[in-house]
């Protein structure tokens, strides 16, 4: 279920640099993180209160010209004492009082699990709770289980499918993980064959994975045994995924699949997997202004600010310190 | 009758003054075409000199994600650039079951957002050299000026030039280039299926 602020709870939120907010982007946040049922109810989470998780609502207002930053004890919450880390940024004060504040408070999910959820004071005062969680959207689809033991299926019913190490090396083309877009999975060596990348250990054959345009080509059902995770509800509404059984994630790509069979139907969307934290330094590859045509009329480089577009976010920049200031929510 | 005809003539006159002055965007984007009522998959469909990429988009799936909200920016090698490749060029393209292959390397052509060459060229102004952007393969891209002419360089050493058309869609933009972005010289194609 997701909740968002609606136009009329939040005031003036059409102005703003910010659009609407799926702030139950914090749910599901209590399988992993032991952070209790992180549900989030956007009219609720204004309430800030402790033992889901969710970043306290900061109150702080007039504090022109003021420049804070305020760093909770990370680490140390948990759900059952309801203690957030809470993180505070102060920014952008022109001197008009509480319009001209920014706050971007992120909440801590009690666990040393940074950025679980966000809550951005507009310029006309009006917190939003911007769902957001990209170590949970990295962390959605386990890195280090994700390598399927055995010989594909696919290949395991023909002769030779899986040849032996000293015949793979032979026989099957050599590859890089990273040439396919997989980072940080277990070492080996690893060898391209009919769509799968197959990985050869000491012990022989070590397992496989699917490949995108491969094995995870249209048409082709989604392999039972290769684990996906639900994405967080900012990206099902950006990508348009309404049915949790209609995709699958999986490193960095989200497919559609027919709910029912599980055949791939289509490649929705290529992620770039980058971890854009506000208030850290944006990460290197985003020197050019890339803001979707539909943005620029508002969100256009100046001395005060440059905006970067990455994985249906905006990302507001200070060019003096390259810091990720805010998050502009692109979903309606 | 007299108004209706005066303003039927205002109406006809403004479609034409705005058919000649193109889009705002094609106004401050001298040499981008604008075709932002369309998706990225439509347009890449369009042009003529990269129908082999376009081709390749469909064939992965990879089109997809060219017809969704989200914005990419795509180099498009020219057809010319693809026969360039050679017969391992036409071998990866023309076997199903290199499929994972060609996406890798569409992966690599493909960078978030909207670019267009103005933004590229005053990014490396402003920076004051090569600029870099993350792309959705193996590694990042880099841009640089060769003289007027805007080039990229990705992780592997391959490099292209920007001198083809520029086309602006409602989810990102294509840009095209004259050479493909992956060494084939390096690639191990065999077996493509399992024997």
């Amino acid at each position: 279920m997701t909740y968002r602020i609606g136009t009329a709870l939040v005031g003036g939120v059409a102005a703003l640099a910010l659009a609407a907010s799926p702030a139950a982007f914090a749910q599901g946040k209590g399988n992993d993180k032991g952070n209790g049922n992180g549900k989030s109810n956007s009219a609720a989470a204004n309430k800030g209160n402790g033992g889901n998780g969710k970043a306290k609502r900061d109150q702080g207002n007039g504090n022109k010209g003021a420049s804070a930053s305020k760093r909770g004890n990370q680490g140390q919450g948990n759900a059952r004492n309801g203690r957030d880390n809470i993180r505070k940024i102060v920014t952008g004060n022109n001197g008009n009082g509480n319009n001209s504040v920014r706050k971007i408070v992120r909440g801590n999910n009690g666990n040393g699990n940074r950025d679980s959820l966000i809550r951005v004071r507009s310029r006309d005062g009006v917190d939003i709770d911007v769902g957001f969680a990209l170590p949970q959207l990295r962390q959605a689809f386990t890195r280090d289980n994700r390598i399927i033991n055995g010989c594909p299926p696919g290949l395991a019913k023909k002769n030779n499918g899986c040849l032996p190490p000293g015949q793979a090396k032979k026989v099957y083309g050599n590859y890089s993980p990273g040439f396919f877009g997989l980072s940080g999975i277990n070492q080996g060596d690893y060898f391209y064959n009919g769509g799968y990348l197959l990985r050869y250990d000491a012990g022989g054959l070590g397992g496989f994975l699917p490949l995108l345009g491969g094995a995870l080509g249209i048409g082709n059902i989604w392999p039972r045994s290769y684990s996906a995770a639900p994405l967080p509800d900012y990206y099902t509404s950006y990508y348009g995924l309404n049915d949790p059984r209609g995709y699958r994630y999986a490193d960095d790509v989200i497919y559609r699949v027919d709910p029912e069979t599980a055949a791939i139907t289509s490649v929705a969307a290529l992620l770039t997997g980058n971890d854009i934290t506000i208030g850290s330094p944006m990460p290197r590859g985003y020197d050019v202004y890339n803001v979707p045509y539909a943005y620029r009329d508002r969100y256009y480089d100046s001395p005060s600010a440059r905006y970067r577009y990455s994985d249906g976010y905006i990302y507001e920049v200070d060019p003096e310190t390259a810091l990720v200031v805010s998050a502009i929510d692109l979903v309606v | 009758m007299k108004r209706f005809i005066a303003n039927t003539a205002m109406a006809a006159a403004l479609a034409l003054t705005l058919t000649a002055c193109g889009s705002e965007i094609e106004a401050e984007n001298p040499g981008v075409e604008d075709r932002t009522g369309d998706t990225m998959a439509d347009v890449l469909s369009d042009i003529g000199s990269v129908s082999t990429v376009a081709s390749a988009f469909e064939s992965t799936g990879l089109n997809g994600v060219l017809e969704g909200e989200a914005n990419y920016t795509v180099l498009a090698p020219t057809d010319d650039a693809f026969g360039s490749l050679g017969a391992t060029g036409e071998t990866l393209l023309a076997d199903e079951g290199y499929g994972a292959i060609v996406a890798a390397a569409l992966r690599e052509h493909m960078v978030p957002g909207a670019l267009t060459p103005d933004a590229i060229s005053q990014a490396i102004t402003d920076n004051g050299g090569p600029v870099t952007m993350t792309s959705f393969g193996n590694s990042e891209l880099t841009f640089a000026m060769d003289g007027d002419i805007i080039t990229v360089t990705n992780g592997a050493g391959a490099s292209a030039n920007l001198t083809g058309e520029t086309v602006v869609a409602s989810n990102g933009a294509v840009l095209t280039i004259d050479t493909v972005l992956l060494d084939v010289s390096s690639l191990d194609l065999s077996p493509s299926t399992p024997e």
